[in-house]
């Protein structure tokens, strides 16, 4: 690394430390995209269209522009084997005793966590314009022990205007973007809802959240040449924030009636952690339209590094794709060292994608793994 | 054109779950099998003098177990630097002697199988009630729905005998960890996970210290034990329902809904 270079990037760190000096931290929520993660993860810095709302803002450049009617995404956390499978389907569909529910929870709980999200959006995106609007909610119960387990639940409500430039450098184009993003995140408190007290309890209206909004920018860049694609997204810069503190009966009770509680005193100084990735695609020509291969390399949230001691190889996602005869693609990718597949139908203006993945929650490869399944669809016009 | 019906999504999934039929898919992280970016566990004389919030960093990767439990300076290191910690005099506050208790728990737990054992104890209370283990017969039948597979098919015994020894010695840890909640009011310091965890690690600690050997033992109680589960054993059994302060104060302050009464 160069010295401006290296000036720069330390720049950006005490910049980042700044905003969130002695802040309770909140970490960025991303839907899980299916195609994304049967690439091991690795499109954030290289995505385009409705994906450039969480992504990079660079894809709003782009000479096409793409409505998103509707996207909706879902995933569960849940090592899909047969007898996983049964153990979830037994407990979700009722009537099981407390002991029982508890003893079927803990293989799910200790082994993998058990959970799962939801995201829905729509927007346009595209000819120099983003303007979408995109939820996202993730909840997970997990946890060594079942007397240890933890419910950990984030919500968020995105608003996203944007702009994007194409600029012309000699032969190559490189495409430039920024937004605005106001949004409302409610999270439970820092380590999650203690779960024998919510399954003793059932009652969740007592358990206490953080919410509040918040106003973040996000910046990307992408450089076309020739069959590779480099691509830059910088997300969630933002100063700190106050979270309010309230019960979820208090939230609830505050929301129905049109307004929200005010923060009080146990409000908290709030920060999220801005997000880097920087990743690079090659798509080799092999027989146009008929078999079209992909390659994907990125480096995600390189200031993990500085601020929580992660190992340097927890940045590395790896993906491969081959779109067969421009309607199906067949998707395979190392997310931090862990393996994880997909498959998409692209059937005119509705595309259809489904992925099996695993993710890395500690601080190095293999520490702290949990599977998944994802499941999306989106009409795009 | 009519859009393509959501029934669509069934054969993606599936075909998607295909490609990942085998648990070798789920189970291999590439990175780690070539020794990429591991944690690298810190000589004996290192661990002896570190910070319990350094010891407790370390924790977080499961190979600082594993390299404990092939090490044993580097296991006495440890647990050594921790117990002066939450042995009285403690040195530290409450939320130092708490977070030291529960760690040395956990690493005489996570060197064993006894964390195996831990774990499998809400299926254990879901067949026998913690509440009806007055007689020698029932608590070997509780302890022996705790335990995994590969312990019961370990014919030899040194598995069981490992992880009973560590409960065993955890014990000491609970009870500093119990007097400290009590000390503090009731009020724990420990995270919701962390106090959950040790109120169930507990559970079976002090069932364990509620074993007596009346008759016939080896003067080894794991021994008799494992001999009692395997139907081999001549050693007549006893257990008397644990009825300690500190116990309580741990299940209290973790909100457990198990106790022995």
């Amino acid at each position: 690394m160069n010295k401006s270079a290296s000036i720069v990037t330390l720049a950006l760190l005490a910049t980042f430390s700044f905003f969130g000096a002695a802040a309770q931290s909140f970490p960025p929520l991303l839907p899980k995209d299916a195609a994304a993660m049967g690439l091991g993860g690795s499109f954030i810095s290289l995505s385009s269209g409705y994906s450039s709302f969480y992504g990079n803002p660079a894809g709003f450049a782009s000479d096409k522009g793409e409505f998103t009617v509707a996207d909706v995404k879902t995933w569960a956390y849940l090592k899909p084997t047969a007898s996983n499978i049964s153990a979830a389907a037994s407990l979700l569909g009722g009537g099981m005793s407390e002991d029982d529910t508890i003893s079927t929870l803990n293989g799910l709980l200790t082994q993998n966590g058990f959970g799962g999200g939801f995201s829905f959006g729509l927007g346009y995106a595209g000819k120099g314009l983003g303007v979408g609007l995109y939820a996202v909610s993730d909840e997970v119960a997990s946890g060594n022990t079942a007397m240890g387990s933890t419910l950990s639940s984030s919500t968020m409500i995105n608003a996203v205007i944007g702009l994007g430039v194409p600029v012309k450098l000699g032969g190559l184009r490189l495409d430039i973007g920024g937004d605005a993003r106001p949004y409302y995140r409610m999270d439970s408190v820092e380590g999650g809802w203690g779960l024998p007290d919510l399954l003793t309890n059932r009652d969740l209206s007592s358990e206490p959240v953080y919410a509040g909004f918040n106003l973040a920018m996000d910046f990307g860049a992408s450089l076309q040449v020739n069959r590779f694609r480099f691509g830059l997204a910088l997300r969630d810069i933002s100063p700190t924030y106050l979270m309010g503190r309230y019960t979820i009966g208090e939230l609830l009770t505050g929301l129905s009636s049109g307004g929200l509680p005010s923060p009080g005193s146990d409000a908290a100084t709030a920060s999220t952690p801005p997000f880097i990735a920087a990743g690079a695609a090659w798509q080799p020509v092999l027989v146009p339209h008929i078999v079209e291969p992909a390659l994907y390399l990125e480096v995600q949230d390189p200031v993990g590094i500085y601020d929580n001691g992660d190992s340097v190889w927890e940045l590395l996602h790896l993906g491969a794709e081959v779109k067969l005869i421009n309607l199906v693609s067949l998707r395979a990718g190392i997310n931090r060292g862990w393996l994880s597949a997909g498959v998409g139908l692209d059937l005119f203006f509705m595309k259809i994608d489904a992925s099996v993945f695993t993710e890395e929650l500690g601080r190095h490869p293999g520490d702290d793994p949990r599977t998944g399944i994802a499941l999306q669809a989106a009409i795009r016009l | 054109m009519k859009p393509p019906s959501g029934g669509l999504a069934v054969p993606l999934l599936v075909s998607a779950l295909l490609l990942s039929s085998c648990d070798a898919f789920f189970s291999t992280n590439l990175f780690q099998k070539a020794g990429l970016g591991q944690q690298k566990t810190p000589s004996a004389s290192t661990l002896a003098s570190m910070s319990v919030s350094d010891l407790k960093s370390l924790a977080e990767s499961p190979s600082f177990y594993s390299d404990l439990s092939s090490d044993s300076a580097k296991k006495t290191a440890v647990l050594d630097n921790l117990s002066g910690v939450f042995t009285p005099p403690a040195s530290g506050g409450a939320a130092t002697v708490q977070e030291a208790a529960a760690l040395y728990a956990q690493v005489e737990l996570n060197t064993t199988d006894a964390a195996a054992m831990v774990s499998d104890v809400v299926s254990a209370v879901a067949t026998t009630n913690l509440s009806s283990l007055d007689t020698g017969d029932n608590i070997i039948t509780f302890l022996k729905a705790t335990l995994p597979s590969d312990v019961l098919s370990d014919s030899s015994g040194a598995k069981f005998e490992a992880a009973v020894n560590a409960l065993i010695s955890a014990q000491s840890a609970y009870a500093a960890l119990g007097q400290s909640i009590s000390s503090n009011g009731g009020a724990t310091t420990l995270g919701t996970a962390d106090i959950g965890d040790a109120a169930q690690g507990a559970l079976l600690s002090y069932a364990l210290a509620g074993i007596s050997i009346t008759a016939g033992g080896s003067g080894d109680t794991a021994k008799d034990l494992w001999g009692q589960i395997t139907g081999t054993g001549s050693a007549t059994v006893s257990f008397t329902t644990p009825s300690d302060s500190n116990l309580t104060a741990i299940l209290d302050a973790a909100n457990s809904p198990y106790t022995f009464s």
